[in-house]
């Protein structure tokens, strides 16, 4: 049975107005962020002369490299402390049935379910005691355990998949678990690995609220916070803004592509939702 | 039974070994502060004594303090409106786009992907670009919708009581929706095509389709899918925060920006804390509930 044109045409257009909303901030977005100030209040959607001015400035006037590198350091530090022990606690709950074994992974998951306010508040108190306030370790430490609980669960779940011979072999000729782990079973659990790291870079990349309370000198901000401090309490520079946006935005772009594939299957157990 | 027990222990040892580090990083972390924020909200907690070693137990006084202030009910009342509004549209339309996605169609793959943009996108950027957009002197969508003569002059979208909360709802949504679409879409995907078309042998037109057969066949996405929109709208400090500030005059404030401005705007730490209780009992309630799926799905042995 073949279906009627105007039931193709409707799909079709519906497809295509769903992608058009879903697209639209973002084409916005990069279209101000190339339009000279002028042209910002215009109607119009292409931008009549095109200008890099914006990156220009937001770059080195609004300091934008130096929070492109505050953010870099904050995220790359939490990717590998939080990947480190995700990997180590994955593998022992993938290969040890431990008594209070599920108890913990209950814990684990509940953990990141809590609303964060309820931590910002004794962090604020804690910190504050052991002069962790103001400094990019702080945010290190608050975001790895933002992230650690979902990047356990990923490595718990791919290390699953990983077939228990292969340990087997690598401890019979004479591996340590730690070195099975480290020269067998990493290799062969590398998108897992994958996923997992660029989960945890992506949350401490984006975060906000934890940083918006800890930090307040200037040379420390992070992306989200100085894209933040641009807007001005009268009036806002919407072109350097945006500009800044998609600096902010590129990374995790590109490491979506990366890991697209991976991406979908390690959603259910995880739950990001961000 | 003594080398029962050394053997049980030899075998498990390292097992707890490799799971300590991560299980003692999240009881420092979380659990601990978690319980120091849910005994600060029994305490008298202020910036001037939040340094000494102890404080005060002032019994139910900052929960008092809490409910006796107006504005809370306002927060809590926008907190429902914030959490139905964004959870059946994120439902409705990331079940809709999905099984419009899930049709066969051509570019099927650059159609996906677009879709997935705003959850991509990071939320910083998602809710600064929507209040570019709705700016209240060169915003687009101010400049589109009088051009197209639906407004007659420029709404202050953000800065108007009547439109603050929902203009974040609608930004809350955009973002929100495509995640619940890819869980959707992978579930959809899961039904295999017989299913359908021995539904359509028995005569079941569109609509039938859908309430009986794939509703029910997606009824634990469907749960799953509901649970976790619940805690991330209940979490979502973003939005508010960077269009509103929970303004003007607590238009757009849920309990969230609520408590986070008795926190670090009136230091009343306490107050805070018990606000944010509130909100853990809420949330724990209903993650129980997820955690319960995942537990019954088989994920755990």
């Amino acid at each position: 049975m073949k279906p009627r044109w105007s039931t193709v045409v409707s799909k079709y257009v519906a497809t295509a107005v769903m992608c058009a909303i879903a697209a639209f901030p973002f084409l916005w977005m990069f279209l101000t962020s190339v339009k000279p100030a002028y042209e910002l209040n215009k109607p119009n959607f292409w931008p009549q002369h095109w200008t890099f001015q914006a990156y220009a400035d937001v770059w080195t006037t609004g300091r934008f490299f130096q929070y492109f590198l505050n953010s870099v350091i904050v995220a790359v530090l939490t990717t590998a402390i939080a990947l480190a022990l995700a990997v180590l606690a994955g593998y022992g709950f993938s290969r040890y049935r431990l008594p209070g074994g599920k108890a913990m992974l209950i814990l684990i998951l509940f953990s990141q379910m809590f609303p964060a306010i309820l931590l910002a508040i004794p962090y604020f108190v804690l910190m504050k005691k052991f002069m962790l306030l103001d400094k990019l370790a702080g945010l290190v430490l608050v975001n790895t355990t933002f992230a650690l609980p979902l990047s356990t669960w990923t490595m718990r779940n791919y290390f699953l998949t990983v077939p228990l011979d292969l340990d087997e072999a690598a401890m019979v000729d004479g591996c340590t678990r730690l070195g099975a782990l480290w020269r067998v079973i990493l290799p062969v659990a590398k998108p897992g690995v994958m996923a997992a790291a660029i989960f945890c870079f992506i949350q401490a990349w984006n975060e906000f609220m934890f940083a918006n309370t800890f930090i307040s000198q200037e040379k420390l901000r992070t992306l989200p916070l100085g894209l933040q401090s641009l807007i001005g309490q009268y009036s806002t520079d919407w072109g350097m803004l945006m500009a800044g946006s998609v600096i902010t935005t590129l990374p995790i772009v590109l490491f979506f592509l990366i890991v697209q594939k991976n991406l979908v299957s390690g959603l259910a157990a995880g739950s990001v939702k961000e | 039974m003594r080398t029962r027990l050394k053997a049980a222990w030899k075998a498990y040892a390292a097992g707890y070994a490799l799971v300590l580090p991560a299980l003692l990083v999240i009881f420092a972390v979380v659990l601990y502060p978690m319980v120091q924020g849910i005994r600060m909200s029994f305490q008298n907690v202020t910036l001037l004594n939040m340094s000494r070693p102890d404080h005060a137990f002032v019994g139910l006084q900052n929960y008092i303090s809490v409910f006796r202030n107006p504005d809370f009910w306002v927060a809590v009342r926008n907190t429902g409106v914030w959490t139905i509004a964004n959870l059946v549209a994120q439902i409705v339309l990331g079940l809709a786009f999905a099984l419009l996605l899930n049709q066969r169609l051509r570019l099927q793959g650059l159609f996906r992907s677009i879709s997935l943009i705003p959850w991509i996108v990071p939320s910083v950027v998602a809710v600064l670009t929507w209040r570019w957009m709705y700016d209240a002197n060169n915003g687009v969508i101010n400049i589109w919708l009088s051009r197209l003569g639906i407004i007659d002059r420029f709404i202050h979208w953000l800065g108007n009581m009547k439109t603050a909360l929902w203009a974040v709802i609608i930004e809350s949504i955009w973002k929100g929706t495509p995640f619940v679409l890819i869980m959707f879409l992978s579930a959809l995907q899961g039904i295999p095509a017989q299913v359908y078309e021995a539904a359509a042998i028995d005569g079941c037109n569109n609509l039938q389709m859908l309430t009986r057969i794939i509703i029910p066949m997606l009824r634990r996405t469907i749960a799953i899918a509901t649970t976790l929109t619940l805690v991330y709208t209940l979490n979502n400090f973003n939005a508010v925060w960077l269009m509103t500030q929970g303004g003007p005059l607590h238009a757009s404030e849920i309990m969230l920006t609520y408590a986070y401005k008795v926190a670090f705007r009136d230091f009343n730490l306490g107050n805070a804390a018990a606000i944010s209780v509130l909100m853990f009992l809420l949330l724990a309630i209903i993650s129980s509930f997820y955690i319960g799926m995942v537990e019954r799905e088989g994920d755990l042995s």
